[in-house]
């Protein structure tokens, strides 16, 4: 009733909705908030009441040490929402977050990213979540196109860009001309999966289990893509399945490059699949160019290497991968009018 | 273009690949780029290379290739979206959803405002119409100036009438303390004549008929003949049995002017249209009193009349045989 009144009083934003981490850039201001994408609910009381515990760092931290009563909830999987009321109430307090106001609840005009493969369900699911959050308006933009666009590659003109995305949930390869995407392919393979099988490496290989924040910490010591000429090692402690007793044991940065081998042959398969499918001009112009990774991703150590020895072509890291999709965005939503056609209409 | 790389980056790559020993085609090969573009990043020609996204990317590869850090050579990009402070989101004082201010607080509040608006515009209306209500009817529209005013009659029974010679000049009403308004007096007034109301000529008749059942507490009957006409009760004089009822006298000022004074102990709307046409209209507040003078016969309408005392040129005259309901109609000569 009052959303137009309240309009006035909210600023537009454009939101990385990310299965790890959810950017928000504010219209004038820039990226204001960088969170992980988590919810620590608490259960009170017999009548069994949830009430949010935490949101974001904080509710990370929570994530595999909660009592039974606490549930701390990563509401987004694979690109796309797995909780909805629990996305929604993320949403509704980074909003609020956000906005200075507090004499009218904010309602603003918001650009949100929806991975490429997003079914219209799922599109549909995220729309909602942000209307349910208190959206006035809700534009959805894919996000090899934000990614694109946040990298600074020349989306509107007559040649042909790719733009490979690696997320948390998702990687999407893009390959943009004109202002509209040609191709797209969209994989659920991303740096939980990445976790998920160092993991798995491990409880095969050394019969430990470890969790995902110890499985996310080794990755990003020593996670590799390309075999290089350092072997690093790290020690790591886990629960040892057959005795049950917390060890330590070491792990090598080439057993975690073994370890990553089939999520990044799917990431390989997916932008090899995508030149295929390019038409010729726009493959010329991408052999000229190369390709550009973004995404927290594009930071696993030598990835780009791995995918220019695969495809042979030039392949380039972006300035700062981690916030291109959100700064994309960012831009789609200060020149929303010239950039009107980077929308989807689903 | 160049103000992405520090000044001598191609000469630095350059020399830093002869000293390793590395050929432009092994780059080349190395960085799946053509000899070409190596050639143009090594000369600094940067238009034929693709856009700056692309050639910092390149440079970057480069760097690492010949194992130089690649932030020394290549300037950060000036994305002013990664400047700006950055909030972080501390979970401590959490509330997620509607608080309990806006759904308890807000809306009854704005439903109060909303309310007192309402009250306070319809008190404003109801003051303004009763100030219509309370200011004399059709008066204004037929006086004159004040200098034609004819002496105010003041409270009788002392005052003797007005002189009977006086030009019978139009007069605006004079409001005083005590409510005297003056009416225009005509030389010879003419008797009006109701046709439908039996009037009592005989001067002493009046007293005889209504005043059967009356005392008489103050005063005495004026000598003159005052005939009383009661147009819609007269009937009911038989129906006024109370003793304390005051005396219904009527007076007759012959060739003069007959002055009316009204005193309420309760709000009552008095109407009073004199012989030549004057009307006066007023709300008669409770406690005080109105006096008023003017050419008889006098056609009154008393409202709430149980709570009005009139004095008709110093003789108080009862209401109670002429009303109705509450009001009373009765015709003085």
């Amino acid at each position: 009733m009052f959303g137009t009144l309240r309009g006035y009083f909210s600023t537009d934003l454009a939101i990385d909705l990310g299965t790890a981490n959810t950017l928000i850039y504010v219209r004038g201001r820039g990226i204001v908030l960088d969170e992980p994408s988590v919810v620590a609910i608490r259960q009170e009381g017999p009548t069994g009441k949830k009430t949010i515990q935490a949101v974001g760092l904080e509710a990370k931290q929570m994530l595999g040490r909660t009592p039974g009563n606490i549930q701390a909830i990563r509401p987004m999987k694979d690109g796309v929402i797995a909780d909805f009321n629990v996305t929604e109430q993320m949403l509704k307090y980074f909003i609020k977050k956000v906005h200075d106001t507090r004499l009218f609840h904010p309602s603003p005009r918001i650009i949100i990213c929806v991975p490429s493969g997003a079914t219209q369900v799922e599109r549909r699911a995220i729309r909602e979540s942000a209307i349910g959050a208190g959206a006035r308006q809700v534009y959805l933009i894919e996000e090899p196109m934000a990614a694109a666009i946040g990298a600074g590659l020349p989306v509107a003109e007559a040649t042909g860009s790719m733009v490979v995305d690696i997320g948390g949930g998702t990687t999407e390869v893009g390959v943009i001309s004109l202002g509209g995407v040609v191709y797209t392919a969209s994989v659920r393979v991303g740096g939980d999966k990445f976790d998920e099988s160092i993991i798995n490496y491990i409880r095969r290989n050394y019969g430990m289990l470890i969790g995902e924040s110890t499985s996310e910490a080794i990755k990003k010591e020593m996670g590799s893509a390309f075999p290089g000429s350092e072997v690093r090692e790290m020690e790591v402690k886990g629960r040892n399945l057959a005795e049950g007793i917390p060890r330590s044991f070491t792990v090598t940065s080439n057993e975690v490059l073994e370890a990553l081998t089939d999520p990044l042959n799917t990431i390989v398969s997916a932008v090899k699949s995508a030149l295929e499918q390019t038409p010729p001009e726009l493959g010329a112009d991408i052999a000229e160019k190369g390709m550009v990774l973004t995404g927290g991703g594009a930071l696993l150590r030598d990835i780009d290497r791995l995918l220019m020895e695969e495809t042979g072509l030039p392949v380039i890291v972006a300035d700062d991968p981690l916030t291109c999709v959100v700064r994309g965005s960012g831009r789609a939503l200060e020149e929303m009018d010239r950039l009107s056609t980077v929308f989807t209409n689903d | 273009m160049s103000n992405a790389f520090i000044d001598g980056l191609g000469a630095l790559l350059a020399h830093t690949r002869e000293e390793q020993g590395i050929s432009q085609a092994d780059a080349a090969q190395r960085l799946k780029l053509s000899v070409r573009q190596i050639e143009a990043i090594e000369a600094e020609d940067w238009p034929h290379l693709p856009g700056e996204v692309f050639r910092r990317g390149f440079v970057r590869n480069y760097a690492r290739l010949l194992e130089l850090n690649p932030d020394d050579l290549v300037r950060p990009v000036d994305t002013e979206a990664t400047a700006t402070h950055t909030i972080t989101a501390p979970s401590e004082g959490l509330t997620i959803g509607r608080s309990p201010i806006t759904r308890w607080v807000a809306l009854p509040l704005a439903a109060l405002l909303l309310f007192l608006l309402v009250v306070a515009l319809l008190y404003q209306w109801l003051r303004q119409g009763e100030q219509a209500l309370v200011s004399p009817v059709g008066l204004g529209e037929t006086l004159e100036p004040p200098q034609a005013v004819t002496p105010a009659v003041p409270s009788p029974p002392a005052e003797s009438p007005p002189v009977g010679g006086q030009q019978p000049l139009p007069a605006t009403p004079e409001t005083g303390e005590e409510g005297t308004v003056v009416l225009p007096l005509p030389l010879n007034p003419q008797p009006v004549s109701q046709p439908t109301s039996q009037p009592v000529s005989q001067p002493s008749a009046d007293t005889a008929a209504l005043g059967k059942a009356a005392a008489e507490p103050q005063g005495k009957p004026s000598p003159g003949s005052a005939p009383l006409r009661d147009a819609a009760t007269s009937g009911n004089a038989a129906r006024e049995t109370r003793p304390a009822a005051t005396e219904a006298t009527v007076q007759v000022q012959s060739g003069g002017s007959a002055a009316l004074r009204f005193s309420t102990s309760d709000d009552a709307w008095v109407q009073v249209l004199d012989g030549k046409g004057q009307r006066f209209s007023k709300l008669v507040r409770a406690g005080t009193q109105e006096q008023l003078s003017g050419q008889p016969p006098f056609k009154l309408v008393v409202g709430n009349a149980a709570q009005v005392k009139l004095t008709y040129n110093g003789h108080q005259i009862d209401l109670r045989p002429f009303i109705g309901e509450k009001v009373a109609r009765l015709t003085l000569e």
